[in-house]
């Protein structure tokens, strides 16, 4: 059970209990609850506003349709991030045989150096943009919507030793980004 | 950056969440002292996550939040109205064709119900109209010259075989040539 569903007084296994015995409207609780995490990770992830909300949508409807095979191995917030990772993988594909080439595509450097250099707060999130999928995913998990390791591992469907690795990766980049010795300013 | 730099990116992560147990963080921290980079990196790891955090844009408003949510749960609305539907059941669906195609069996292969038998009972004289009559008379004619008409049990007169009244018999008499 994550924050919020302490926070509503209501836990998340209990809710789950409830939609899957056919009261539907209860569902309406986890998505009060985990929307918007689930809007920033997949807006974080796509870097697009649009398509962040065609993936937050379709991650409570597929979780809703699969809500029986949530074993509670791991928290619903855990299992519903990893569902939304994949509706974002989804859509990378759909989006990869269109016109559009995702940033990922584009070698680090050929990304004008100018816009990498900010400094300032909103250079900041646009630095995490920038980030190559996989750390852009685990930062965006450890930093935003506060998972474990132990849980981004699952959500990525590798080990939490290579999480922790691709975190420090990305913070390294970022740091570098930023310049110097500014990241520890 | 040397082999153990390599070897401690992940404890780094640990150490600078101060989640590494006590021996494990000794041997780190022994590590960072001959380190400048690594040192550096763990100041990054508990900096820069700090950084992000405060950089985040405020999220949407709550408009926005409690358009999606409505937009969620129709469509959550729809997939549970579907799952209530029953699924298609084909076994009731294609009885009526199996029943059509049985009678149609039936009939093409001469599973009829037998016809009706060409031996009818005869009626009563009395309720015969005359030209009924007089076809009985040709009948009986026909098959029994001297004006006795066929049963069960051989040659009867034709009042034995039908309750007939005088008028019928006079008229029978009269059509058969009073040998009745």
């Amino acid at each position: 059970m994550g924050v919020d569903g302490r926070r509503s007084g209501v836990d998340d296994a209990a809710v789950i209990a409830r939609v899957l015995a056919g009261d539907t409207e209860k569902f309406s609780i986890l998505v009060e609850r985990y929307q918007r995490m689930i809007h920033a990770y997949t807006e974080r992830l796509l870097r697009q506003h649009d398509l962040a909300d065609e993936a937050t949508q379709a991650t409570f409807v597929r979780a809703f349709d699969h809500l029986d095979r949530f074993r509670g191995e791991s928290s619903f917030k855990t299992w519903l991030h990893a569902v939304a990772l994949n509706e974002c993988r989804g859509l990378w594909r759909s989006a990869r045989r269109g016109p559009n080439v995702s940033l990922d595509d584009v070698p680090e450097s050929a990304l004008p150096r100018a816009e990498i250099r900010a400094t300032d707060d909103e250079g900041l999130e646009r630095l995490v943009e920038r980030l190559p999928a996989r750390q852009r995913s685990v930062v965006a998990l450890r930093v935003y919507s506060d998972l474990a390791f132990k849980e981004i591992a699952r959500v990525e469907g590798i080990t939490e030793n290579s999480a922790k690795v691709s975190f420090h990766h990305a913070i390294k980049r970022l740091r570098g980004w930023l310049g110097g010795g500014e990241g520890s300013a | 950056m040397s082999a153990w730099c390599v070897f401690y990116r992940a404890r780094l992560v640990d150490f600078a969440a101060g989640t590494l147990p006590a021996t494990r963080r000794a041997r780190v921290a022994l590590h960072l002292d001959r380190c400048a980079d690594c040192a550096q990196t763990v100041t990054d790891l508990a900096v820069v996550p700090e950084r992000l955090r405060a950089a985040a844009p405020p999220s949407s408003d709550d408009a926005f939040f409690r358009t999606q949510h409505d937009a969620i749960m129709r469509r959550v609305r729809g997939r549970a109205a579907v799952r209530a539907t029953p699924a298609f059941d084909w076994k009731w669906k294609l009885a009526p064709v199996l029943a059509a195609t049985m009678a149609l069996g039936l009939v093409v292969f001469g599973l009829r119900p037998s016809p009706r038998s060409i031996t009818q009972p005869l009626p009563a004289l009395e309720a015969l109209d005359t030209d009924t009559l007089l076809s009985v008379a040709d009948v009986a004619r026909t098959f029994s010259p001297d004006g006795h008409l066929a049963g069960d049990a051989g040659w009867h007169p034709v009042e034995d075989l039908y309750d007939v009244n005088d008028q019928d018999l006079a008229i029978l008499d009269e059509m058969l040539g009073g040998d009745t």
